[in-house]
């Protein structure tokens, strides 16, 4: 394939994937855009006003989806770093099986989950609290840093790690200085994933808050049922942000680098 | 600095049928280099990494200056593990991966620099310091590996197979290069080596294992040419076996009756002798063989030879091997110094 036809295929591309995208754009800077109107008669910035008047609950929504993205994401780190270390690392009889059931919560449909949990969160009060909705938000964010982070320890020489405790170090000292730095890409690759699951979750958060807990999608929803095209165009924008964002701080380590983030290999 | 005593270590891996360590005994007296020699699989990694603190062992002690250091994590004891591959720290450069263990003990930055700059010096790196780890050749990461175990001091170095991974004329200089720094320093030394020749040149001693327990320690020469038993014949090439019995300083066997060294031991036993110190031509414990087989391998020739059912192998040099031809006969002389025997086997 030649050099220009690659470009208008990516481009082309692009355009598919952003083409939906427009409409919410504009919708979030319209005013009265109908059939058969190509592009709205008035610019405002009348909605995004709207949506971050005093009254409004979307800047509330954007600090929870916020503290409940980064709160999942952290927590799913701190489990998946020694879960993905013993995958990638060691041999263990049944491991094929852990392996299935950590990728389980991904294949089965996230309401037949979130009606289980709900059952067990209730018993334990962990409903309609903002502590349930990160908990459950670990069901789907777990998987991938799990996954993210045994790829990276497979490329990962523990015996560093005993060359440093012969040189003096202590084992907090090796995981500090020797571990961490050595796997840092793959973690903060894993941690953006879960960042980013975490952030357009639906279902959960909706089963488990009991509407007491609102975020962005959930407003997003509500204002595209309710037809306030321009509201939902607004949320729309947020909720891309740090998709964006986040796109353009991996896109290097994801294209570059390949397969292989991290590890001292 | 510190002396090194094992004592009948035991190590047995899960689920292997044979000992890694097998009731391992050792001395390595305060300054000394030995070299532990063995086939790989022998166990010597393992028992480095018993004494580094990395393995605990089933059994049996590990002393530093006649003090236990069994209950002491790798950090706390006085040896430092240089490993195979030289495993430097991608992330960090030369100088911050030499530094790496004087930042774990928190010392003041300016001394760290000092010491640094002076172990790179050491190993000839003076100018490396910024370069990262992957912009070294192999030699240069095994200097700088070495140079961050120097740097701390230690009283007892452990060195696994520091020059397996260097091509044949690197290896010499590097091979060169810790002699020296040993002398230098004084510091205790245990080298693992698979390679015969590396742990003669190393070693002040050479101790060789096999099977998970040391089966002779000495001079490098002792174990070339008057080895304890047939095993450690064996590893250093030996191929001539005589069965017979010794008596009065000589042998008595099916080539007649041949005059042995002082000190040789005595009763039913096996003559071995290697095959290059078998010499062509008239003298004492001169014998007539027929040759059956000549081999060019090389500098030298190998030449099989036949007399009263024994086979015996020599190794000589083109001019002496001349004479060789496959069925006709041959006198070869068994100097007395390159005999031993073996009691018992």
């Amino acid at each position: 394939m030649s050099a220009r036809a690659r470009m208008a295929l990516g481009v082309l591309l692009i355009a598919a994937l952003m083409a939906p995208l427009v409409p919410l754009a504009l919708w979030s800077v319209a005013r009265g855009w109908f059939y058969p109107q190509i592009l709205p008669a008035t610019w405002t910035l009348e909605p995004w006003m709207r949506a971050f008047a005093a009254r409004s609950d979307i800047p509330g929504a954007l600090m929870t989806t916020t503290c409940i993205a980064l709160a999942a994401a952290a927590l799913a780190l701190a489990l998946g770093i020694p879960a993905g270390r013993a995958l990638g690392l060691y041999r263990f009889r049944g491991k094929a099986l852990v392996e299935l059931a950590l990728l389980a919560p991904v294949i089965v449909p996230g309401i037949a989950v979130g009606l289980g949990v709900h059952g067990v969160f209730l018993r334990l009060g962990l409903t309609n609290s903002a502590l349930g909705v990160v908990l459950v938000h670990l069901v789907p964010t777990l998987p991938y840093v799990v996954f993210v982070m045994s790829g990276v320890f497979a490329n990962y020489d523990a015996e560093a790690e005993a060359q440093a405790r012969s040189l003096g170090a202590r084992p907090l000292q090796v995981l500090w200085h020797v571990m961490l730095p050595a796997i840092a890409p793959g973690v903060m690759v894993a941690g953006l994933f879960a960042f980013l699951v975490s952030w357009s979750q639906y279902i959960l958060t909706l089963t488990i808050g009991g509407g007491r807990v609102v975020t962005l999608p959930l407003l997003l929803y509500a204002q595209a049922g309710a037809g306030r095209n321009d509201q939902a165009g607004v949320l729309a924008m947020l909720s891309l942000a740090p998709g964006l964002v986040i796109l353009a701080l991996v896109a290097r380590q994801l294209a570059g680098r390949g397969m292989s983030i991290g590890g001292t290999r | 600095m510190t002396r090194l005593t094992l004592d009948t270590l035991d190590l047995r891996h899960p689920g292997t049928e044979r000992p890694a360590l097998d009731a391992l005994s050792l001395d390595v007296a305060d300054g000394e280099m030995v070299a532990l020699l063995g086939p790989s699989g022998c166990g010597k990694t393992t028992a480095l990494r018993v004494i580094a603190g990395l393995i605990a062992p089933d059994a049996g002690e590990v002393r530093f200056d006649g003090v236990s250091v069994g209950h002491l994590p790798p950090e706390r004891r006085e040896a430092v593990l240089v490993f195979q591959s030289g495993q430097l720290f991608a992330h960090m450069d030369v100088a911050s991966n030499v530094g790496f263990g004087l930042r774990m003990q928190r010392r003041p930055k300016r001394e760290i620099a000092a010491r640094v700059a002076e172990a790179l010096a050491q190993v000839q790196l003076a100018d490396l310091g910024h370069r990262s780890p992957h912009e070294l050749s192999g030699g240069q990461r095994q200097r700088v590996a070495l140079a961050r175990a120097l740097v701390l001091k230690p009283g007892l170095l452990l060195l696994d197979e520091p020059l397996s991974s260097l091509d044949a004329h690197l290896r010499t200089e590097m091979r060169a290069l810790i002699r020296r720094l040993q002398r230098e320093t004084g510091i205790t030394t245990l080298v693992v080596t698979h390679d015969q020749e590396e742990a003669a040149v190393l070693g002040d001693r050479v101790a060789l294992m096999l099977g998970g327990r040391i089966h002779q320690i000495g001079a490098g020469a002792e174990l070339w040419n008057r080895p304890a038993d047939l095993e450690v014949a064996r590893f250093f090439g030996g191929c001539n076996f005589i069965p017979g019995r010794s008596a009065n300083g000589a042998f008595d066997c099916a080539l007649g009756r041949l005059a042995l060294p002082r000190a040789a031991p005595a009763g039913e036993g096996c003559l071995t002798l290697r095959p290059e110190a078998i010499e062509p031509g008239e003298g004492e414990n001169a014998v007539t063989l027929r040759v059956i087989e000549t081999r060019f391998e090389g500098l030298l020739t190998r030449i099989t030879a036949e007399a009263a059912g024994l086979r015996l192998e020599a190794l000589m040099r083109a001019g002496a091997a001349r004479g060789a031809v496959p069925g006709q006969d041959v006198r070869w002389r068994l100097p007395r110094e390159a005999l031993w025997v073996l009691p018992g086997v």
